[in-house]
């Protein structure tokens, strides 16, 4: 049969993914602390057919290049883009907006760490800071129950003050940041997970070495461009047809030569 | 049988050949750096089919696949505006470390980095500096500049490795958008090559130019399939009739 066939349903499929990879970020586009995918797309083997150099007459003549044949494209991989959202001023003393490089920790229920750039977090019955989800931020830091008001410093020193008293201080939270945060694995709910191509998380203050400090009464937005994504559907979806009729092309050939046996 | 029976064959074969070919850079539409590869045909001699003194007895010729060539013509360049992306504007090559030791050309720019800070494709190989060795970057900003020097925190940490072809036609394909060429075919080119930080360089595959000549192919496939069938008509009639007492 024809190679066409499969190679066509390669790009079908491919674009497939693209159109995936983009309803999700579309999806995602008022998502707090939400980062695009990107899929990456790289061509398949080729299917040799005459190799270059190869011997082209009985008097020593060299091809000067050879004949392969594509066999089609394959989605490399599923990029997530770590480029900072826009913040939007919320006023909620629990929004914190990381504004450059870091991570929040999280304890989820499975007793590991998991990281998140989404910063809205609340109070549970017993004061501890925890992510809209209730998992407890880390380091855990608990509010006393006569707050009147909170204040989390950019480095990451977090103070109360309570009726009565001036401001004390309550805890410090630590962010931490990884050599190649598009290696890290999602686990959905806005939570990361380290992985062996995300390297081992460092853990630091917010607004020393690098990493960026803290902002609060804000929240991260997702970094979806919406425009973008609209021209990548469409480019998406154009391509999907192209290979489509690809397909249409090879099954009316196969017709026509079926058609030569009565 | 007549020897046109099996041209118009040849050729119809030549065709799927072609139309494999379209669909395969229809499918990289999309693919970041990739260069469309094009097919060209020859005719080849065959010996004559009738008395070689018979003067009007002209050789038949078969349709085969001749040369294909890639079309290094430069794709668009699109802002994407990640740290990690990198676009030639018009011509030159990265160097890539390939698992033999070897080194492969690419186009596409879009980079990553391990969790040791090397400076990878998206299918894990290493990308090369101007020494031929693979690029580590320490965390931090990343900027880029026009000659495609690494900035890391606004400390220079790499130059990218960047070649031109001698001769642009010695280029093959392999999976993984990389193109291959002989050892001694690249020059350095640091320096004359401009490199866009922070976009890409989108497929070259001209979709309206595709898409014409997949129709062409296929109504020229239709019109050999034709042929055959004559063919097959005149013989069917060969057979039966030929030899028949009519009366």
């Amino acid at each position: 049969m024809m190679r066409s066939l499969w190679t066509a349903a390669t790009g079908m499929a491919a674009q497939t993914t693209n159109v995936d990879v983009i309803s999700n970020n579309l999806a995602n586009v008022n998502t707090a602390g939400f980062k695009r995918g990107r899929a990456n797309f790289q061509d398949l083997m080729y299917q040799q057919i005459k190799s270059p150099g190869a011997e082209a007459s009985a008097a020593g003549t060299q091809l000067p290049s050879g004949i392969q044949v594509g066999l089609g494209v394959k989605t490399a991989s599923i990029e997530y883009v770590f480029s900072a959202g826009s913040f939007q001023q919320t006023n909620n003393p629990l929004d914190i907006a990381i504004q450059g490089r870091g991570f929040f920790q999280v304890q989820m229920p499975n007793g590991e760490v998991g990281y998140t750039r989404s910063g809205s977090f609340s109070r549970d019955a017993q004061g501890q800071l925890v992510t809209s989800n209730g998992n407890v931020v880390l380091p855990n830091i608990t509010l006393p129950a006569d707050t009147l008001n909170i204040n989390i410093a950019q480095d990451g020193t977090v103070s109360v003050e309570q009726a009565g008293s001036l401001s004390t201080i309550v805890g410090q939270l630590q962010t931490v940041d990884f050599s190649n945060p598009s290696g890290l694995t999602h686990l959905g709910n806005s939570i990361f997970q380290s992985s062996n191509a995300s390297g081992e998380p460092l853990t630091g203050n917010p607004g020393e070495n690098g990493f960026g400090g803290l902002g609060q009464g804000m929240i991260e937005m997702s970094n979806v461009n919406m425009v973008d994504e609209m021209v990548n559907l469409i480019a998406a979806q154009r391509a999907y047809e192209m290979n489509s009729k690809s397909v249409q092309a090879a099954d009316e050939m196969l017709q026509n030569a079926n058609s030569l046996k009565r | 049988m007549q020897s046109g029976f099996f041209i118009s064959g040849v050729a119809s074969k030549m065709a799927e050949n072609r139309l494999d070919n379209i669909t395969h850079n229809l499918a990289n539409v999309n693919t970041t750096g990739y260069k469309a590869s094009r097919s060209s045909f020859k005719s080849v001699l065959s010996d004559s089919v009738g008395q070689v003194t018979n003067k009007q007895q002209q050789a038949s010729s078969y349709l085969s696949m001749g040369t294909q060539y890639i079309d290094t013509k430069a794709g668009n360049v699109q802002q994407t505006g990640n740290a990690l992306d990198f676009a030639i504007v018009a011509d030159g090559y990265f160097q890539i470390q390939q698992p033999d030791g070897g080194v492969a050309l690419t186009r596409a720019g879009n980079f990553t980095r391990d969790y040791e800070g090397n400076l990878i494709t998206q299918s894990g190989l290493a990308v090369l500096d101007d020494s031929q060795s693979p690029i580590t970057l320490p965390d931090g900003t990343i900027s880029g500049t026009s000659e495609g020097m690494i900035y890391v925190n606004n400390e220079q940490v790499a130059q990218l490795g960047l070649v031109t072809l001698i001769d642009k036609n010695q280029l093959t394909h392999k999976e993984g958008t990389l193109l291959l060429t002989d050892e001694g075919n690249t020059e350095s080119a640091v320096g004359q090559v401009v490199v866009q930080h922070g976009a890409l360089e989108s497929s070259n595959v001209n979709a309206v130019l595709a898409m014409t000549e997949m129709v062409a192919t296929l109504r020229s496939y239709e019109s050999t399939m034709k042929v055959v069938e004559q063919y097959n008509q005149l013989a069917g009639q060969l057979s039966s009739n030929v030899g028949k007492i009519q009366g």
